[in-house]
This record gives C-alpha cells, sequence and structure tokens, in this order.
C-alpha cells in the first residue's frame, strides 16, 4: 500500500530535476538579462542546443565506436534494439560511462557558448526591440531542424539516450531506486555549482563592470570597458549554462524529441520566473523558479481530483495562474520578490578615515613601500 | 488554379493583415507585440468553431473573428501596457508584459480547444479549412477573400490616414506624441484605435491562416517569426511597409522551399521558417531602416553624379 510519505517522497523525485534544470535556464537569463539588460528571448536556443547534444552524442559515440552499424540505421526502427545493445555494454563499462557523462556535459556546455555566441551577434548591433524579434524567431531554429531531420534527434520519432548511470546497478548491483536518488544528486550538484558560479561571478569585479553597462553604457565605455566583449562573453557563459538544463531535462527523461522544447516552456517561463522571482537577484530568481514549477507541478499532481467538475484538462490552467503572477509582479512588485541589492562601496565617511589614516601614517606606509604617488594622483582627480 | 499561386497569394495575404497590426502597435506604442501570435490563434479559433461546431463556411464567422481580436487587443492595451506606460515602464518591461498575454491566451486557446472537444464531442486540433474551400470559375474563395480583404484595408487604411481628421491627427500622435497631444488630440484615443485595428487585423489573418497551414493550439506560434519579419523588411517606421514586406515574405517562403524541393530535396518544404529568418537578419544587418525607409530618389541621383 502506498503511504503519504511514499506519495510525497514520488512527489518530490519527480520535480527535482525539473527544479534543477529550470533553476540552471533561469539563472543564465538573471545574468544575461538581470546583470547585463540583454532581452534575451531566445533561451529556446542554447536550451534545445543542450537537450540535444544530450540526444544524439552518447548515442553516436557508441554506435560508432562498437561498430553497431550492423545492426541497422542508427534512427528508425532499428533505434531501440541499437540503444538497448549500447545499454548492455554499458552496464559492465564505469569507466566509459562516467567518461561519456562527463564528454557529453563538456559538449553541450561548448555547443551552448557556441549558440550564445551566435546570438550574440545582433546583441551586439541591435536596439532592444529588434534584438528581442530577432532572438525570439532565432530560437525556433534548432528545433524545426530536430523535428523535421533525422540527424540530431530522429525526427518526429525522437531518440532514447543511453542509460549513462545503467553501470550502477549493473556492475555494483546498487538498487534501481538508488539510481534514481543518485541522478537526483548529480543534478542537484548541478544546480548548486550553476548557483554559486554566478554568484561569484556577479559579486566579482566583473560583475560591476556588467552592473556598470546595464545602468549606463556611455559611462561604462568611458572608464574603458569594452561593451562589445562583455556582452559577447555573457551571451557564451550564459549559453553553457542554459544548454546545462536541456541537458539535464533530456537524461531525465532519458529521451530527446525536439517538440519536447518550445517556446512557451523554455523561453517564457524562464522569463517569469526571473521577473516575479527578482532579476539581478539570484536568490531571488532561484526562488522564482522552485515556485514556479512547485506550482506547474502540484497542477499537474491533482488534475486527475479536478477532471470531472471542469470540461478540459486542468493543465492549462498553469499558463493562465503563471500569466496572472507575471502581470500582478509587473504592477505591484517591479523589482521582483527579492529586489537587487544595492552595490557595497565605502561610505564617504569610512573614506574620509582611511585618507585621514594615510595621511597620519606615511612613516610607516612609506617603510611599508606604498606607492605614494598614487595618493597624490588621486587627490589630483579630486576624488577625496 | 494552380495550388502554389493560390498558396503564395494567400500567404502573403495573412502576413500583411497580421504584420500590419504589429507594424501599426509598433508605431504607436513603440513595444513588438510578442502577443501578436495569439491574436492569428483566436481568430483561426473562430473558425474552428465555425467548421466544426457550428458547421458553417469559416468565412462567415470573419466578423466574430475581427471583434475577438480587436476586443482582446483592446484589453492588452487598456488593462496592461497603458497603466505600465503611464508609470513610465521601459521597452523591456513592455516586452515582458505582452509575454503575459502570450502566456495567458496559451493557457484559454487550450481551454478552449479541449471544451469544444469534450462538449460537442469533435475534433479541435490538427485542423485546416481546405474542405471549406469552394472555388468560383476555379479560383478558390480563400484567394478571392483574401484578395478583396487586402486591397479593401490597404485602400481604406490610406483613406482614413490622408483624407480623415481622425486620421491626419493619427499620424500626428505617431510623429511626435507630445506635440500632438499640445494641440489638443487625444493621444490615448489613437492608441486605443491603433490596438483594436490591430488586434481584429491578425483575427481576420487566423481566419485565413486555416486555408494554407493546419491549425493547432501553438500553430500561430511558428508564424510569428513571419510576421516579424515582414514588418521589419517592409520598415517598422512605415505604416504602408508590411504591404511590400509581406508579398516578399510571404512569396519567398513558399516558393524558395518549393524551388529547392524541385530540384530534388523535398525536405526544403519543412525548412520553410529559415526563409523569412534569413531575410529578418539579411534586412537588419543590410537595410536596417527597412524597403520603405529606403531614399530611392536619393540612391538614384547620387549614382547618377558618379556616373
Amino acid at each position: 500500500m502506498t503511504t503519504a510519505l511514499d506519495l510525497l517522497s514520488l512527489f518530490i523525485r519527480d520535480i527535482i530535476p525539473w527544479i534543477a534544470a529550470f533553476i540552471i535556464i533561469a539563472l543564465s537569463l538573471n545574468l544575461e538579462y538581470g546583470y547585463l539588460g540583454i532581452p534575451n528571448f531566445g533561451k529556446l536556443l542554447a536550451v534545445s542546443g543542450g537537450g540535444f547534444v544530450a540526444g544524439f552524442l552518447p548515442g553516436l559515440i557508441m554506435y560508432y565506436a562498437y561498430n553497431l552499424q550492423n545492426l541497422g540505421y542508427y534512427y528508425g526502427t532499428k533505434h531501440i534494439l541499437i540503444v538497448y545493445t549500447i545499454n548492455n555494454i554499458l552496464i559492465h563499462s564505469p569507466l566509459l560511462s562516467i567518461g561519456l557523462l562527463f564528454l557529453t556535459i563538456i559538449v553541450a556546455m561548448a555547443f551552448g557558448a557556441f549558440l550564445g555566441l551566435v546570438s550574440s551577434y545582433p546583441a551586439l548591433k541591435l536596439r532592444e526591440d529588434y534584438l528581442g524579434m530577432i532572438l525570439l524567431a532565432l530560437g525556433d531554429v534548432l528545433v524545426v531542424i530536430g523535428y523535421n531531420s533525422d540527424i540530431p534527434v530522429g525526427g518526429s520519432l525522437g531518440v532514447i539516450v543511453p542509460s549513462l548511470l545503467g553501470f550502477l546497478n549493473g556492475t555494483f548491483n546498487i538498487d534501481v531506486n538508488y539510481i534514481n536518488y543518485i541522478k537526483d544528486a548529480l543534478f542537484i550538484g548541478l544546480a548548486v555549482g550553476v548557483y554559486f558560479f554566478a554568484r561569484r561571478l556577479v559579486n566579482s569585479p566583473l560583475g560591476r563592470v556588467l552592473r556598470a553597462i546595464r545602468d549606463n553604457e556611455t559611462l561604462a565605455q568611458t572608464l574603458g570597458k569594452d561593451i562589445v566583449i562583455y556582452r559577447r562573453n555573457v551571451m557564451m557563459i550564459a549559453g553553457a549554462l542554459a544548454s546545462i538544463g536541456g541537458l539535464i531535462l533530456a537524461l531525465n527523461s532519458e529521451s530527446v524529441i525536439a517538440t519536447k522544447y518550445d517556446r512557451l516552456s523554455d523561453t517564457f517561463y524562464p522569463w517569469v520566473m526571473v521577473v516575479v522571482g527578482g532579476a539581478a537577484n539570484n536568490l531571488g530568481t532561484t526562488l522564482g523558479a522552485i515556485m514556479f514549477i512547485l506550482i506547474l507541478r502540484i497542477i499537474d499532481l491533482y488534475k486527475y481530483s479536478l477532471m470531472p467538475f471542469i470540461p478540459f484538462d486542468p493543465v492549462w490552467l498553469s499558463p493562465i495562474l503563471l500569466s496572472i503572477a507575471l502581470g500582478l509582479s509587473l504592477f505591484f512588485r517591479p523589482d521582483g520578490l527579492i529586489r537587487e541589492k544595492p552595490t557595497k562601496t565605502l561610505s564617504e565617511a569610512e573614506v574620509i578615515r582611511l585618507v585621514n589614516e594615510i595621511k597620519n601614517n606615511k612613516s610607516t606606509l612609506y617603510a611599508l613601500g606604498f606607492n605614494f604617488n598614487k595618493i597624490k594622483l588621486l587627490k589630483r582627480t579630486k576624488i577625496f | 488554379m494552380d495550388p502554389l499561386t493560390a498558396a503564395v497569394i494567400v500567404v502573403s495575404g495573412i502576413t500583411i493583415l497580421s504584420s500590419l497590426g504589429l507594424t501599426l502597435t509598433y508605431l504607436t506604442t513603440k513595444v513588438p507585440n510578442f502577443a501578436h501570435s495569439s491574436f492569428i490563434a483566436v481568430g483561426a479559433y473562430m473558425g474552428v468553431y465555425a467548421q466544426q461546431v457550428a458547421k458553417v463556411n469559416p468565412l462567415l464567422y470573419l466578423p466574430y473573428a475581427f471583434l475577438a481580436g480587436a476586443a482582446i487587443g483592446f484589453l492588452q492595451y487598456k488593462i496592461l501596457l497603458k497603466p505600465l506606460i503611464d508609470k513610465g515602464a521601459n521597452i523591456v518591461t513592455l516586452m515582458i508584459a505582452t509575454l503575459v498575454v502570450t502566456i495567458f491566451f496559451f493557457g484559454v486557446i487550450n481551454i478552449v480547444a479541449d471544451w469544444m472537444a469534450t462538449t460537442y464531442k469533435v475534433n479541435s486540433v490538427l485542423i485546416n479549412f481546405k474542405n471549406s474551400d469552394f472555388t468560383i470559375y476555379d479560383i478558390p474563395i480563400s484567394v478571392i477573400s483574401v484578395l478583396i480583404f487586402v486591397v479593401l484595408v490597404s485602400i481604406s487604411l490610406y483613406y482614413l490616414l490622408n483624407k480623415t481628421k481622425f486620421g491626419i491627427a493619427m499620424r500626428a500622435a505617431i510623429e511626435n506624441p507630445s506635440l500632438a497631444s499640445v494641440v489638443g488630440i487625444n493621444i490615448d484615443r489613437v492608441y486605443t484605435f491603433s490596438w483594436i485595428l490591430s488586434g481584429g487585423l491578425a483575427g481576420i489573418a487566423g481566419v485565413f491562416f486555416g486555408f494554407q497551414y493546419t491549425i493547432s493550439t501553438n500553430s500561430a506560434d511558428f508564424f510569428l517569426p513571419y510576421v516579424f519579419a515582414s514588418s521589419i523588411l517592409g520598415g517598422l517606421g512605415n505604416i504602408y511597409g508590411p504591404i511590400p514586406g509581406g508579398i516578399i515574405i510571404g512569396t519567398s517562403s513558399i516558393v524558395i522551399p518549393y524551388a529547392i524541393a524541385q530540384l530534388g530535396y523535398p525536405i526544403a518544404l519543412n525548412f520553410a521558417l529559415f526563409v523569412p529568418l534569413a531575410i529578418m537578419a539579411a534586412t537588419l544587418l543590410i537595410i536596417p531602416q527597412g524597403i520603405t525607409g529606403i531614399n530611392f530618389r536619393k540612391l538614384f541621383v547620387r549614382k547618377l553624379k558618379v556616373q
């Protein structure tokens, strides 16, 4: 008999990969929009890029490495048989599996960075409105390719991703349930890693430069910051991160089909998360992502109990709820649930105190090898 | 009539009708409306209701499609965008605000489709109106009505903007809102009118959409790049821009994949989306002001001088 606790643990295990993936996607969008002010309405491009890499890379490498061509064409009717054969090889070779997993993550990130580079090209030249339009249109490119051609992810049939953690069961005899926990731990690890990476990035001098560019481009330029390079690099980083999100979605379901990636869930929902949670605040964005995935999945969970009362599928209530949340947030809380923290600089009193301290201790400073000309220079520029 | 020609005319017509509205709202409120595909989808589902439930020709529901689209455009402006503009929201905030409508109507349209399927026991997804498309003198009715609508809309728009007092006020409000409001033009009324017209035209385009494409709850989404491309190619600064833009986008997005398919690559037909995308990218790189923004006279005179 399944108890309420079992159901809860099932629910938590179901949402963890989603939460991890969307935290990563939302954080990458936050980096672009929140900290640098680029309205990237084409997140779908990098997300689908990551998913597609997970879809074709491990399978095709094994297909060619183990000469499985004699079983038939990789995509199509023989696909299930080929992936089954690959899985049988993988469960006895832990090192190969782990190597493939890391290779997939690295290639997905590289491909995501490339896609970020491609989308940064218009971002360097166009105003926000034109940029939004072209990025939105660009976002669909990979999905259209993926759906209409066999080569990356098997067209309308989709592909199965070889089970890269199957060796835990085959070699080390770990129970299948525990493998799911290990998988979740991996996804959580990736999300936490991305969170701390993003936090480190925006609290570094680079983060301050990004905010300066967002708030006043001309001022940043006069201080010698090359806007073009910063924009390009940030979009590449954000692309690499977003593709990890797509990769998690693919590895979680162990299958990839192009229609699973769409503009609504991979571009618009992350925007809702960032705007409602709090742009330019990583904690707020993370909170937004967790909140919205919870709303979406709880509606999914209770849809069968709602079904008898309404003449439609209750899952369609979730976009309506999300859009209302976004609208309310724009009016009543435009900075999001958790606002952007002001950059901490030294207060004026603190600066004067420090200057006086330096003045009073000239000899000590000389002894320590302090360059006194710098202070004179600062005085001349009338900062003090 | 040759189906290729019919497809070219219908797709060009849909593109013109929908991108006219997009350009109009861009000229007034200065925001690219991502919810434009929702207007098209609502119009398309009016047609689906007509064909599947009311069992009449979808073309008879054109007025309802116009009204539904116009109502959504009106509400989007009045409830969402106007208060935000009054608060001094920047352009990215307004773009996010249009996402509210897009996401909301994604839910609404799916609910309507489900409701039609469960209440009336009819198919409500993957519908096209090919069966309702009878011919007169070998010309499909969809082609005739698209042509009539495009010509009618273009002429009345020209008449409105040049011959009527309201139209001249509208042009003034587009050119310089603050100056226009100083001389007593009600800017808000002009903007409201442009949103109503934008929604209505997109609703009409939605009904014609079903004569060429298969309607599903998310099928208008793929058409949004066509609309953007047509508006950008025509020039977002000019209200007549979508007419040449729509003709070029509509024609090339049908003819180029067809020509490549004739060369022996039938898969090209599935990649029609890349044509408007490529044209949009090329336009932004070469002539960002669009076709109507080019000063042809100046180009010509300069060439003469060189010779």
